[in-house]
């Protein structure tokens, strides 16, 4: 799943925003919903961080919802040279981040599944930070991919 | 939006959102440090809970038990239309409603299976 969901144009390797909020939007917005999807999904994303932070430690955060306005499964992944605050489960700066958001029924189960596969995929990178020195979407979709495929 | 639409829809969200927390699965792809306790996720889905609640003091009464009885019977209160084709049943709309410029600006439901409906295009 998580090979068919990664995208160059959902890869934003240097978000500009400064907190939680924005870099939210930031995310969202490669998405192209319409304002009025956009602003449902996004209520959605801050009420899921409400309840507690999808900051899972060591720089990585993996906001996630369910929403009918998306009719399928999407990712968009971001990277934030400078870290964002985004009260994380061991306070630090969140670097990398994997937006989630799918349809509240997915046949197949596909949003456990690709939230199961970001997970091994976060847990394989954050010891090396080598996420932070790519220069182009490409390239860091394709260390993603690199990453991915390792069993 | 029609206001109770937008409500029905943070409705449908949080109950996907609290069957997401009962899967051991769910918790162990958002517990990748292993830092977070079975208590840390019980106080996640009491706050889930709280909000749920909010929506549903927020509904009125009719249509909060119209939602609970469309959830029991297809396990979901909400489904979009997705090119005119109704995602629960799968009935064509016709086309005089789908053509309309503008949509969602009032409650509807799917004449065939009775379910609230969201216009997704
Ligand atoms: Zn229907």
């Amino acid at each position: 799943m998580f090979a068919q969901l990664l995208r160059e144009d959902r890869v934003i390797i240097d978000l500009k925003a400064k907190d939680k909020e924005e870099v939210l939007q930031e995310l969202l917005s490669v998405l192209n919903l319409k304002p009025e999807q956009e602003k449902i999904v996004l209520e959605q994303l801050k009420k899921r961080e409400a309840i507690g932070s999808t900051g899972v430690g060591r720089g990585v955060a993996i906001p996630h919802t369910r929403s009918v306005v998306v009719d399928d499964v999407q990712l968009v992944v971001g990277v934030s040279k400078g870290g964002i605050d985004f009260q994380s489960l061991d306070g630090k700066p969140v670097h990398l981040f994997f937006l989630l958001i799918a349809p509240p029924q997915d046949l197949g189960a596909r949003y456990l599944i690709t939230l199961g596969e970001i997970a091994n995929v976060a847990r394989k990178v954050v010891s090396t930070k080598e996420y932070l020195n790519f220069e182009t979407s490409k390239e860091l979709m394709e260390y993603l991919m690199k990453i991915y495929r390792e069993a | 939006m029609d206001p109770i639409l937008e409500m029905l829809i943070a409705l449908e969200s949080l109950d996907a959102e609290l069957e997401d927390f009962e899967s051991e699965e769910y918790r162990n792809s958002i517990n990748i440090t292993q830092s977070a306790s079975d208590e840390v996720f019980s106080q996640q889905i009491d706050k889930l809970k709280e909000l749920r609640e909010e929506v549903v003091r927020s509904l009125p009464i009719a249509i909060y038990k119209r939602y609970q009885r469309l959830r029991e019977k297809y396990k979901r209160g909400v489904a979009p239309v997705v090119n005119g084709i109704c995602a629960n049943c799968f009935m064509e709309f016709p086309s005089a409603l789908v053509s309309r410029p503008v949509k969602n600006k009032s409650l509807e439901t799917c004449p065939n299976c009775g379910i609230y409906v969201y216009w997704t295009k």
